[in-house]
């Protein structure tokens, strides 16, 4: 069973040296690789980059930045292979932003093959 | 045509829970499909025993026939490539022995495998909210339908049913886990289960005694499984305190909606009761106090006082006092206050007291409640029915109305004593 682990904080939050965060984050990804949990995951450049794409009667509409404005941004995520939802949570809570931001986990929809 | 005669309420009620969680572990927490199931077996039941007579074990056999209409179904879907199997129940189908005596083997599985237990921790999971799990509960543990659990969590019959299916499609397609969970987290949940199932009980106590009575034997019957997997102070104190409240039913009667100032005692259960406070004074021996051996303690005062009159108010207010402590809340100071009107403190004097809790109780009826006895005993008879108004209005539930509405008529014919002899 797959899970992805959103992660969302508020990305104009400086919380100390990016240094610190990326070996937090290097930290946890060899743990879950280690664990046999990993399927994938990476980190997102910020929602100043981001561009919103919408097809309307047959038209490409586009407009700059992320769809919704939000107090937190989403800026990366994981993806879990997990026994249960306790699992995914278990792994999920150990993220370093999970400290300050959120992480939103979601089943992956079983598809065939 | 063979004669039979069961009783398809009471068995339902009975045996529903049980079978419910039972094929719904089997599938992996599949929890609508297990009812649907269920369902489909009640209604070849009835053709069958129609025909047949009543089956040994009748509830072996709507678990047995439920389990094949299951499994029919999870086949079906897997064939149209709606879904991965991966529960227990295609596993064992696989396995010829499987087949040889199923009644006795669903007979069996029933009485050795309770799954109630896992049923209440899965839709009890911290990932739910906490109304759709007690709209789960009052559901599949007390059997009731839309209607009836809406208007005991004072919503609609279509936002109870959305709830419900919602929460159900969660359990499945998020996988919370069907089980009982192990040492650490079933430390740190078993707390709230304990809660969910004191309120599910609590819920049972407004309903008309028809609905009430399974949910009364299941919320103590999973106390009980609870207290077995794991047991703690506050758990014995919580089946100390149910037990009480159901030693004050009078013998085959209903009567939660009279005041105790009315009840009966000689109708009290005195063995229950006894019971009941002999486990209380195991858990307080434990020395690990908490709410809920308090809230017991009160609760076996009442119940051990010869009568109301002669009701022990200064420990009472002495225990409400320590509750405040763990719990500085309004709802447990009014109750104190009140206490100490009961054991003679001067009426004005609790009345200003009462009043000081009007920011965090103005939306109870109880907070009413309260002032409508204070200002009766001040005399105080426009105030009163002021009260006694506000109180009506803010309560729901029909048994809470109807005992305070049996108190001002009460109060009305005291009134009336009063202008005759003067």
């Amino acid at each position: 069973m797959q899970y992805i682990a959103l992660i969302y904080s508020d990305e104009t939050f400086d919380d100390g040296p990016i240094e610190e965060l990326l070996a937090e984050y290097q930290e946890f990804t060899d743990k879950v690789t280690a664990a046999g949990v990993m399927r994938g995951g990476d980190a997102l450049e910020l929602t100043s980059t981001a561009t919103t794409v919408r097809m309307r009667d047959g038209e490409l509409l586009l407009s700059d930045g992320p769809f919704a404005e939000t107090k937190e941004q989403l800026g990366g995520y994981y993806l879990f292979e997990c026994v249960d939802l306790d699992e995914a949570v278990y792994w999920a809570k150990q993220i370093p932003s999970a400290k300050y931001g959120s992480i939103e986990v979601r089943p992956i929809m079983p598809t065939d093959g | 045509m063979a004669s039979y005669s069961v009783n398809w309420r009471d068995l339902l009620n009975d045996e529903s829970p049980q079978i419910i969680a039972y094929l719904s572990r089997q599938c992996g927490g599949d929890i609508a499909s297990a009812e649907d199931a269920l369902q489909e077996a009640t209604l070849q039941a009835y053709e069958h025993w129609a025909e047949n007579g009543l089956p040994e074990k009748p509830a072996a056999w709507l678990c047995h026939v439920a389990r094949c209409r299951l499994l029919d179904k999870l086949r079906q879907d897997s064939r149209d490539g709606h879904r991965f199997i991966d529960g227990e129940l295609l596993a064992s189908a696989v396995d010829p022995s499987g087949f040889i005596s199923e009644q006795d083997i669903a007979a069996e599985s029933l009485e050795n495998n309770d799954q109630r237990l896992a049923l209440i921790f899965c839709c009890c999971h911290p990932a739910i909210d906490e109304t759709s799990q007690l709209a789960l509960l009052l559901q599949l543990i007390g059997g009731l339908n839309y209607r009836e659990i809406a208007s005991q969590l004072l919503l609609s019959a279509d936002v109870v049913q959305r709830r419900l299916s919602r929460a159900k499609k969660k359990i499945k397609e998020a996988k919370i886990p069907f089980e009982v969970p192990e040492q650490e987290q079933l430390y740190s949940r078993q707390g709230h289960v304990r809660s969910m199932i004191y309120l599910m009980f609590n819920h049972s106590m407004e309903m008309t005694a028809e609905q009430a009575e399974p949910l009364l034997r299941q919320s103590i019957d999973l106390l009980l499984l609870l207290r077995k997997t794991v047991d703690s102070p506050e758990s014995m104190a919580l089946h100390a305190l149910l037990m009480s409240v159901m030693a004050r039913r009078a013998v085959g009667t209903y009567e939660f909606g009279l005041a105790l100032s009315e009840q009966d005692r000689s109708q009290w259960d005195t063995v229950a009761i006894r019971q009941a406070d002999s486990l209380l004074q195991q858990a307080l021996m434990l020395q690990q106090l908490g709410p809920l051996q308090l809230q017991a303690a009160i609760h076996l005062l009442h119940s051990q006082s010869p009568s109301w009159e002669e009701t022990d108010w200064q420990q009472i207010v002495s225990l409400y006092d320590l509750l405040i402590k763990m719990q500085p809340s309004a709802l447990p100071r009014l109750n104190k206050y009140m206490a100490q009107f009961y054991s003679g403190a001067d009426a004005q004097e609790i009345m200003d007291k009462v009043n000081g809790l009007t920011p965090e109780l103005e939306n109870y009826s109880a907070f009413y409640g309260a002032k409508m006895i204070l200002l009766l005993e001040l005399a105080d008879f426009s105030l009163a029915e002021t009260a006694y108004q506000h109180a009506l209005e803010l309560e729901t539930a029909p048994r809470q109305r109807e005992l305070l509405t049996q108190n001002w008529q009460k109060a009305q014919l005291n009134r009336k004593d009063l202008h005759l002899s003067q």
